[in-house]
């Protein structure tokens, strides 16, 4: 289905002169209703993190208290302050990050490369290669842990940087998301550069992903919050708590011998959450662009 | 015909990863599962650096504690890296497929089984510790097939909590036999609680760890002699699971289990009971206060069924693993952790109660009322098995459990938990 | 050829880090591996179909089957109404606040799972906030998360909520690409709002419904998180999803097996995809 371009109503085009006014009541009725039951919509959907962020400033004791409270009655700074003080977060944040940056990078550049190849060049063994990515987006991750686990441990990567970024360094969702929109890259242009003498990876550069702009962004994020909330693998990479990433840490000190200690995990969840919702909401303009167009195709 | 080369090409680099990793790995691999001479220790300072995995409250005090052995062992350094409880066999797992394994690695008491199934724990050296100074069943449970894998650190039993305030409200005392328990919660449900006893349900909850001392209150055992097959006795594992459900049959223990609100339960009277470790104290402390706890708390070791009241055990073991570097001073740091002046100590960091039973003999143990509830509760503990396929088998009767206190029958259950364990088997 | 260049890196990690341990498990789940055999996983017996026949001789193994099946069937259907709703309600010219009700409506999407876990077990509990909410219209909620007949509903609405963001930014982009004028023509002809809505936009939206069900079934047939976190698989096995009886296989060290549970659930979702892709593409033409 192709895309048609969103145009602003032409108001102009159709209302009749015989009643207007009675269009316009009935119309600002709807919208109130709208707006109501979206506030109470978004409410209760964003209750549960209201939730969270109040129990940050609770203490424990305070947390398993029945019935539960909501607004803090003896508000408290201690968890936070365990986590940026004594729990070394800032090292955790710098893994989570450095990881993640890197990562993000890797998928841009070569799921692109990969993916103009697939969209735009024809080679044999095109259709097997692109099946084959598309069948992994499939795969349930456990699958593949132990075997690449031994595998990482065999190249003595293990509990080292390279291990946490390099399997997942180019992924098939960059591939999919990509090939999707660079397939819309009208060929015209392409042939005109060629005509013009410049070679592949100059059409690459110059002519293919300065266009990109939406689908890059949306893969930034979604390469990122992956690369974020991962737990498993950083798990098991690493050997000392230097190495390990934020939701690790969150795991580890969270749940001790006297049970969960809620306030600790909320306080710590705020801190993973924190980044990526700010991330999501300086580029979710292009974000929304990137995944309707390249979801539309 | 391109298409199939491709296909062809990929299936080639997959099979020769595999081939790689085979190769690549150890080559001397004489066998699983602890093959090999154990080394010997002797009495010289330990040299080097020892890197230790550890959970929870211990692997936070580790390292400091053990300043104590580097300053009778100067040469040596103890680095200690914390896992999480819950993640403790993935990443065994994993270093061990691997050979990235630490020294010495500490070991939940139920996960020990599956550790030597997977094949990196090295034996115990024989001349490293007296045995018969640890506690029977702990020491029982560092070992597979007579052979030990691992030394006792610290032990936990779980004695009966109750409201002392609210018994005395209600009228009675500490029960002592099943039926005395089963009294004792009706008279506190009478008294104005909402139950009578909080009781674990399901596998979320490990309700194993009541229902395996039910089934050895009545008198079962779950190993036959050898150790080498289940041998379920029908008749207890019935009584066991029947006593069990008739808590939540007769609306005396919610069908919910613990649920989140555990200690908001006990501490607000809604349900004033429960059987636990020796942690709750903490726990409850930190909910309400110490003192609230001392003036309103009182522990008593479990009720008696038909045969005695032995209560689950756990706690944890140290053991060093096959392929470690530095295994010469891992023993020797796991040794000065044994000596009952250390554990006595270690009590004092972590309140861990210490496996080595001269230990108790002292103070705060004899004298502290509930520690020597405690203590006297250590005389009487069964642990789990020592097997692999014990966590699957615990899964199992603990959903056969949730269908007993759901109203299905006893005897039904039990039987097929027998067929169950014989299909399953040891998993060795 | 100079295409290969481009495709070169992303071979590489492809093959090493995705396809060869991808293979190597498939392989796997042909032997009876466990954990005993990890340090030399060519020693081990080669036995065929064996583990695929115990998989569905085990009742808890067909029991995940029915509750993910039970999951997808109720999750999917509920997820896309919720999102469609949400979509529209941004699509139908309301001009403030728009980016504050797409950002707030997305953000469960982009939340880790630990992290609202706890606070939905708060809110679900019998004493917890839905039940206090409840209690005010004077319905007494049950125990959610511990009821046999409720914990999957529960796990399900959950589900629900952590992916409404996505089919709402799908189903929304879908909406604005419909010119007004085919709506003001309808108008004019006297159609009502839901005649206009059933007969003319469902339809216009039918590729990208189909697309937000094949994103959301590849994913649902999948889910292990939820149940993981807020039920453990319970009460009474009846949230055990194919994916966390996998993850069982793998604690309890059947490694082999666990490899086969995972091949029949890539099985369904290859399956459950081609199906729908079949309809995607059929439809278009």
């Amino acid at each position: 289905m192709a895309i048609t371009t969103v145009t602003e109503p032409d108001k102009a085009a159709v209302t009749t002169d015989a009643a207007p006014r009675r269009r316009r009541r009935s119309v600002s009725w709807s919208r109130g209703a709208t707006y109501l039951a979206l506030t109470i919509g978004l409410i209760v959907t964003l209750a549960p993190f209201m939730w969270m962020l109040l129990g940050s400033f609770k203490t424990q004791g305070e947390l398993l208290q029945r019935p539960i409270t909501w607004w803090p009655e003896q508000a408290t700074l201690d968890n936070y302050s365990r986590w940026l003080t004594q729990l070394d977060y800032g090292q955790f944040f710098f893994n989570s990050v450095v990881v993640a940056l890197v990562v993000v990078v890797g998928n841009i550049v070569f799921c692109s490369m990969v993916a103009y190849a697939l969209a735009k060049l024809e080679f044999p063994g095109k259709k097997v290669l692109f099946g084959l990515v598309l069948l992994t987006l499939m795969v349930p991750g456990v699958v593949t842990l132990v075997p690449m686990f031994v595998l990482v441990a065999n190249m003595g990567l293990v509990n080292t940087y390279p291990a946490l970024i390099l399997p997942f360094l180019a992924g098939p969702l960059g591939v999919f998301l990509m090939r999707q929109f660079i397939m819309g890259v009208p060929d015209a242009l392409i042939e005109a550069a060629r005509i013009d003498g410049a070679g592949e990876w100059r059409i690459f550069l110059r002519v293919v992903l300065p266009q990109c702009g939406p689908p890059i962004a949306t893969l930034a994020i979604l390469t990122f919050l992956g690369s974020w909330n991962n737990f498993l693998w950083p798990l098991v990479i690493a050997q000392t708590e230097q190495m390990y990433t934020l939701p690790v840490a969150l795991s580890l000190y969270s749940v001790g011998s006297n049970g969960t200690y809620y306030g600790l995990l909320m306080a710590g969840s705020v801190l993973v959450v924190t980044p990526i919702l700010l991330l999501f909401l300086f580029l979710q303009r292009y974000f929304v662009q990137g995944i309707t167009m390249t979801g539309l195709k | 015909m391109k298409m199939r080369n491709r296909a062809l090409a990929f299936g080639a680099i997959g099979v020769v990863g595999m081939l790689a990793l085979a190769g690549c790995g150890r080559a001397d691999d004489a066998g699983q599962g602890g093959g090999g001479e154990a080394a010997t220790v002797d009495e010289s300072a330990a040299k080097g650096t020892i890197e230790v995995w550890a959970m929870g409250e211990e692997g936070e005090n580790l390292a400091d504690f053990a300043d104590g052995f580097v300053k009778e062992n100067p040469d040596a350094k103890v680095t200690v890296t914390s896992i999480p409880w819950t993640d403790v066999m993935t990443k065994y797992q994993t270093a061990v497929a691997a050979g990235t394994v630490p020294d010495a690695i500490m070991i939940g008491s139920s996960l020990l089984p599956s550790m030597v199934a997977a094949g990196g724990l090295a034996k115990v050296p024989g001349d490293l510790v007296d045995e018969e100074s640890f506690n029977e069943t702990a020491l029982e449970s560092t070992e597979v097939e007579g052979t030990s894998y691992a030394v006792p650190w610290y032990v936990e039993t779980r004695v009966m909590y109750y409201r002392e305030d609210l018994a005395e409200q209600a009228g009675v005392e500490a029960p002592k036999t099943w039926d005395d328990l089963t009294t004792f919660a009706e008279a506190m449900k009478a008294n104005g609680s909402d139950y009578g006893i909080q009781l674990p349900m399901g596998d979320a909850e490990d309700s194993t760890q009541v229902i395996l001392p039910f089934y050895a209150q009545a008198g079962g055992e779950v190993l036959n002699d050898a150790g080498d097959a289940y041998a379920w006795d029908e008749a207890a594992l019935t009584e066991a699971l029947d006593y069990y459900a008739s808590f939540f049959t007769a609306g005396l223990a919610p069908m919910s289990g613990y649920g989140d609100a555990q200690t908001a339960a006990f501490a607000n009277g809604s349900n004033p009971t429960f059987i636990s470790g020796p942690w709750m104290v903490g726990v409850l402390g930190d909910q309400e206060s110490p003192e609230w706890v001392d003036e309103n708390v009182l522990t008593t070791p479990v009720p008696a069924g038909t045969d005695n009241n032995d209560s689950y055990l756990g706690g944890g073991h140290l053991g060093v693993f096959e392929d470690a570097k530095n295994a010469d001073g891992a023993w020797k740091l796991i040794r000065w952790l044994s000596e009952p002046e250390t554990q006595q100590e270690w009590f004092e960091t972590v309140n861990a109660l210490p496996a080595v039973t001269s230990a108790l003999d002292s103070e705060p143990f004899t004298s502290d009322p509930r520690l020597s509830v405690l203590n006297d509760q250590l005389e009487n503990t069964v642990a789990p098995p020592s097997v692999p396929s014990w966590n699957e088998m615990s899964a199992f009767i603990e959903t056969e459990a949730e269908k007993v206190a759901n109203g299905s029958s006893a005897a039904e259950s039990a039987s097929a938990i027998v067929a169950k364990a014989e299909s399953l088997g040891t998993g060795w | 050829m100079v295409a290969w260049l481009f495709a070169l890196p992303f071979l590489v990690i492809f093959a090493v880090f995705m396809l060869g341990p991808l293979l190597g498990s498939f392989a796997m789940s042909f032997t009876d591996l466990g954990v005993r055999d990890l340090r030399s996983p060519f020693s081990v017996n080669v036995i065929g179909f064996d583990n695929f026949v115990a998989l569905f001789q085990d009742e808890l193994f067909v029991k995940s089957i029915v509750n993910t099946f039970y999951f997808v069937g109720v999750g999917i259907p509920l997820t896309m109404a919720l999102g469609l709703l949400l979509a529209v309600a941004l699509n139908s010219g309301i001009e403030k606040f728009r980016s504050v009700f797409r950002v707030g409506f997305y953000t469960p999407v982009v939340t880790s799972i630990v992290a609202v876990a706890v606070v939905w077990k708060f809110i679900l509990q019998d004493s917890g906030l839905l039940n206090t909410v409840l209690s005010w219209v004077g319905i007494n909620g049950p125990d959610w998360l511990n009821d046999p007949f409720w914990a999957m509903p529960s796990i399900i609405l959950m589900g629900a909520w952590r992916n409404m963001g996505t089919l709402m930014i799908i189903f929304l982009a879908g909406l604005q690409a419909i010119p007004r004028d085919v709506y003001e023509a309808a108008e004019v002809d006297g159609a009502s709002a839901w005649r206009r809505f059933t007969s003319m936009t469902l339809p216009l939206m039918r590729p990208t419904l189909l697309l937000g069900a094949v994103l959301l079934s590849v994913g649902f047939l999948q889910v292990f998180e939820e149940p993981f976190v807020m039920t453990q698989g319970g009460p009474l096995n009846s949230t055990l999803t194919i994916s966390y009886y996998v993850y069982n296989q793998f604690g309890y060290g059947d490694y082999s097996l666990a490899s086969a549970a995972a091949y029949v659930l890539f099985a369904f979702i290859a399956a459950l995809s081609a199906v729908q892709f079949r309809l995607l593409r059929s439809k278009d033409n």
